[in-house]
């Protein structure tokens, strides 16, 4: 029996095809100006890779920002409950999730069995989320992939960022520029100010051992180390911390097929 | 106490985006200039400043007894001055320009300050300073994504009483959902106005918490958009007004307010 489960974030899209052993195939796209044009062509890419068709999948769960858009699945979950859910299937002793996308922040309390006790939220604020990485990766000019290596590499020690407001921020970053200060000091400053953002959040339902930590942000060695470094906890991390929620919705879409008898 | 014996004072008002000088000899105005921060640095546009505002009010620079440094930006004016606290260069300002005004807003480039003030005092403070959204940065990046000035975007929410809704109140994830409405046909000045509506909402929000008392006025760089002082008033049910020298209200109030000290 094959199964999916399709994430649409805000900046990228993922699709997961589980058999009932494990992950079959997966695919990553960015999301750009149609959900419903980018839920389609991530299913297609997955499903080429093990030649199958849309026909041979018992069930879709959609999940992620743009989850209603899917016409094509059964059923939508929520990010939060397919992110717990993903985390517990990749590391069963995970109680405390981390997942930072294009466009929020979230930390999730989960239980054995990958279900959500507690969650808290940043999806108002640019501060603290994917979105503030991008910007600052495009007024210093540093692709995104290198800011976490760089920001472990101060020069001179970290430079002040504003830690509220990623507005701010960019105005802090950019003086600082012009100042002539080191870029690999302006970017330990920022992503400092990104991890305090982040720390707030997970303190809010307090960290538990283990942690794993997800989505995009979760491949920026400079935020993963100061959050571990925060807690005082080592991140367990997925080969491709991206598709996360779409096995979870994976997961959810095995348990409908289950429900219906299929 | 203030005097009108004839003491000359500069106030310099340092912003996230301009420097504004007043020169006051006792409660008499002799000058002022407002200039654009670029590359220089901020002393260095202070410097110029003052000097212009001296040019223009016919005095020396060594004439002047006390410069007071005010605004977000006043400890990168390395001039020897006094610090005056914002609220009290607002109240002190305000009482200058518009003595019947009870609350007052300043809305700045970055942060925006509301005070409740009486005969020069501050009674009230509340400022918004921890992000952009309910400052002007936010209507400079309205304006940006939408490709037009400050002006046009204005005349542009003027032209309609019609609004879509701008549900972000970061100023970054407001960007990217007005680019969605534009994509989405929405009409521009209905999302001009929509903009305004949610910034106005958010200045309302911090007057409400010193709260409000007529004569309500608004000063600071947006005090002069039509669009956004018509949004307001819809808010607060009454005519919200605005100094004349709006800008300099500030600048004022520190000269003011260093000539007790200057004695």
């Amino acid at each position: 029996m094959l199964l999916a489960g399709i994430d649409i974030g805000s900046s990228s899209t993922k699709a997961v095809i589980m058999d009932d052993r494990g992950i079959v195939a997966s695919s990553l796209i960015p999301t750009g100006a149609s959900s419903t044009a980018a839920a389609s062509t991530v299913m297609e890419l997955a499903l080429a890779k093990i030649g199958a068709a849309i026909g041979d999948i018992t069930c879709i769960v959609s999940t992620g920002y743009g989850r209603v858009n899917v016409p094509f699945a059964q059923k939508n979950v929520t990010e939060i409950s397919c992110h717990a859910r993903g985390v517990n299937w990749y590391f069963p002793g995970v109680r405390t999730v981390l997942d930072m996308g294009g466009q929020d922040c979230k930390a999730i309390k989960c239980d054995e069995g990958g279900r959500v006790m507690k969650f808290a939220l940043n999806d108002k604020c640019a501060a603290g989320t994917g979105r503030y990485l991008e910007r600052l990766s495009k007024y210093t000019g540093v692709p995104l992939g290198e800011i976490g290596p760089r920001s472990l590499q101060p020069v001179n020690g970290p430079v002040a960022v504003d830690s509220f407001c990623a507005v701010f921020a960019e105005n802090d970053v950019m003086l600082r520029i012009r100042e002539g200060y080191q870029i690999n000091d302006i970017l330990a400053g920022a992503v400092d100010a990104i991890v305090e953002r982040i720390v707030t959040i997970i303190q809010r339902i307090g960290a538990e051992a283990e942690l794993s930590i997800s989505g995009g942000i979760a491949k920026n060695t400079g935020v993963v180390s100061r959050v571990e470094k925060r807690l005082g906890m080592k991140a367990l991390i997925a080969d491709e911390p991206q598709i996360i929620g779409a096995i979870g919705a994976a997961l959810f879409a095995r348990d409908l097929a289950v429900k219906s008898g299929k | 106490m203030i005097t009108d014996d004839g003491l000359l004072t500069a106030g310099i008002d340092a912003g996230a985006s301009r420097i504004k000088v007043a020169l006051l000899r006792g409660r008499t105005l002799l000058g002022n200039v407002v200039l654009e921060e670029g590359t220089e640095s901020i002393t260095e546009i202070s410097k110029r400043a003052l000097a212009d505002t001296c040019r223009i009010a016919g005095i020396s620079l060594d004439d002047i007894r006390k410069i007071a440094l005010t605004g977000m930006a006043y400890k990168y004016v390395h001039l020897e001055g006094e610090h005056i606290n914002e609220s009290a260069c607002l109240a002190r300002g305000i009482d200058f320009f518009m003595p019947e005004a009870r609350t007052v807003i300043d809305v700045g480039a970055q942060k925006s300050l509301a005070i409740k003030c009486n005969a020069g005092v501050p009674l009230k403070i509340r400022y918004s300073e921890k992000c952009a959204s309910g400052s002007g940065r936010f209507l400079d990046v309205v304006a940006a994504t939408m490709a037009l000035d400050k002006a046009e975007l204005s005349r542009l929410g003027l032209s309609t009483e019609d609004f879509v809704e701008v549900q972000s109140t970061c100023t970054i994830f407001a960007e990217s959902e007005i680019i969605t409405l534009i994509h989405s046909d929405e009409k521009p000045a209905e999302i001009a106005r929509g903009a305004y509506r949610a910034l106005a909402q958010r200045l309302y929000g911090l007057l409400l918490q010193v709260g409000l008392e007529a004569v309500v006025c608004v000063v600071g760089g947006v005090s002069a958009d039509a669009c956004l002082l018509d949004e307001m008033a819809k808010l607060a049910g009454c005519e919200i007004k605005t100094a004349v020298q709006s800008d300099i209200v500030m600048a004022c109030g520190a000269a003011l307010a260093v000539q007790q000290g200057a004695i």
